[in-house]
């Protein structure tokens, strides 16, 4: 710090005495704001006391928690409550598995005329035993198959040279109500070759 | 005078446990010395409204750090007021310039046409100050500091700072040279 000349003393005199402008609530307000930002109170309300009924007290933030707290709890029960309608019992909310053994003895027992194959979108060739490898072909399957044209060379065979082939249409796991005339089973359309190709 | 610090005393406590209304109480006790403070920073009211609000928020974050051992809050709250303002003026445009600090001189400011201007009138000459001359014009005549003291609070040369406030006495002289013709 230093003396100061008398045209700086006279200019700190006239500024002391500037109006101060009526801005004295509306710049509280805009700190009030910022320091809810930066520094919140802990009771949330700006250290004012609350009073009952006031609209800056906290009785409705608390009203607000204990509607949303009231909701979930029904709202768990009631989805507990249709879960044991309509599901399995279970003791104590233990996940039981179905016991596998007991679904297979309920399934009707397959149809020995229904050739069951795994469920797969491409041609199978078989060859067990008999002499005629078949093609079976999935009719869940939405693609169109057209078997290859097959000659000598492309069938890796052993023991059953490709005479001739079958296509068989699988009927599929699940078991067909049955049509038509009874006594005349799928076997029956079963397109065999009454001769042998001589080649 | 006894009763006063004893509640500001009680404020500052208040204060320090960040009760609002013990701030709002403090911050309406300093609002006219701090607001003297601010204007002197500001071109308008709404400038130092920004001022205003910028330093009393930093003031009650910062009120830990305030020791009552080592000056009067009034100092401290002066001291947070003018780093404040000084911010504020140097985000104006224009603050650093390139001065020609060769050619200082030191016009003399006639003071009896000085004391018969009114307040506002010196005021709104100092605000059409270019901002650093602005700052150097308020640190130097009016808060007091010298030139080196100035040159770091606004990060400029000593020169630079003899520089501004020769062009500010220069500005005052000319202004009141026309209001007394």
């Amino acid at each position: 710090m230093r003396n100061k000349e008398t045209y700086e003393l006279t200019v700190t005199s006239k500024l002391e005495a500037l109006p101060l402008p009526n801005l004295e609530d509306a710049i509280w307000s805009r700190i009030e704001a910022q320091l809810d930002i930066d520094l919140p109170t802990d009771d949330g309300n700006g250290g004012n006391t609350p009073t009952p009924g006031s609209p800056s007290g906290s009785w409705w933030l608390k009203g607000t928690g204990l509607f949303i707290l009231a909701v979930a709890i029904i709202s768990f029960f009631t989805l507990t409550k249709s879960k044991n309608e309509n599901g399995p019992a279970q003791g104590s909310g233990e996940i039981i598995p179905p016991h596998i053994d007991s679904i297979a003895q309920d399934k009707p027992p397959p149809d020995p005329n229904i050739r069951q194959t795994p469920k797969q979108a491409s041609p199978i060739i078989t060859s067990n035993n008999s002499k005629d490898p078949v093609i079976q072909v999935d009719s869940n399957s939405s693609t169109s198959l057209v078997p290859p044209p097959i000659t000598k060379d492309s069938l890796q065979v052993v023991n059953s040279p490709p005479v001739g082939f079958t296509p068989v249409k699988d009927s599929g796991t699940t078991k067909k109500k049955s049509r038509g005339v009874k006594g005349i089973t799928d076997s029956d359309y079963k397109i065999v070759p009454s001769k042998k190709d001589s080649s | 005078m006894l009763a006063v610090e004893t509640d500001i005393n009680l404020l500052l406590e208040g204060c320090l446990a960040n009760h609002r209304k013990s701030q709002e109480g403090l911050y309406r006790h300093f609002y006219g010395f701090a607001m003297t403070i601010a204007l002197r920073y500001s071109r308008d009211e709404h400038d130092a409204a920004d001022i205003m609000s910028h330093a009393f928020v930093k003031i009650f974050k910062s009120i830990k750090s305030y020791d009552a051992q080592k000056g009067s809050l009034h100092a401290w709250i002066k001291k947070i007021i003018i780093n404040e303002g000084l911010d504020h003026i140097k985000s104006r445009k224009r603050f650093s310039e390139n001065v020609d600090v060769e050619t200082i001189e030191a016009p003399e400011v006639n003071n009896a046409a000085l004391e018969q201007m009114g307040s506002e009138e010196i005021m709104n000459i100092i605000k059409r100050l270019p901002p650093a001359t602005h700052a150097v014009f308020i640190l130097y005549a009016v808060e007091g500091y010298n030139h080196r003291e100035v040159s770091e609070r606004l990060g400029i040369s000593e020169g630079t700072s003899k520089w501004h406030l020769s062009e500010a006495r220069k500005t005052l002289q000319q202004q009141l040279q026309h209001l007394k013709t």
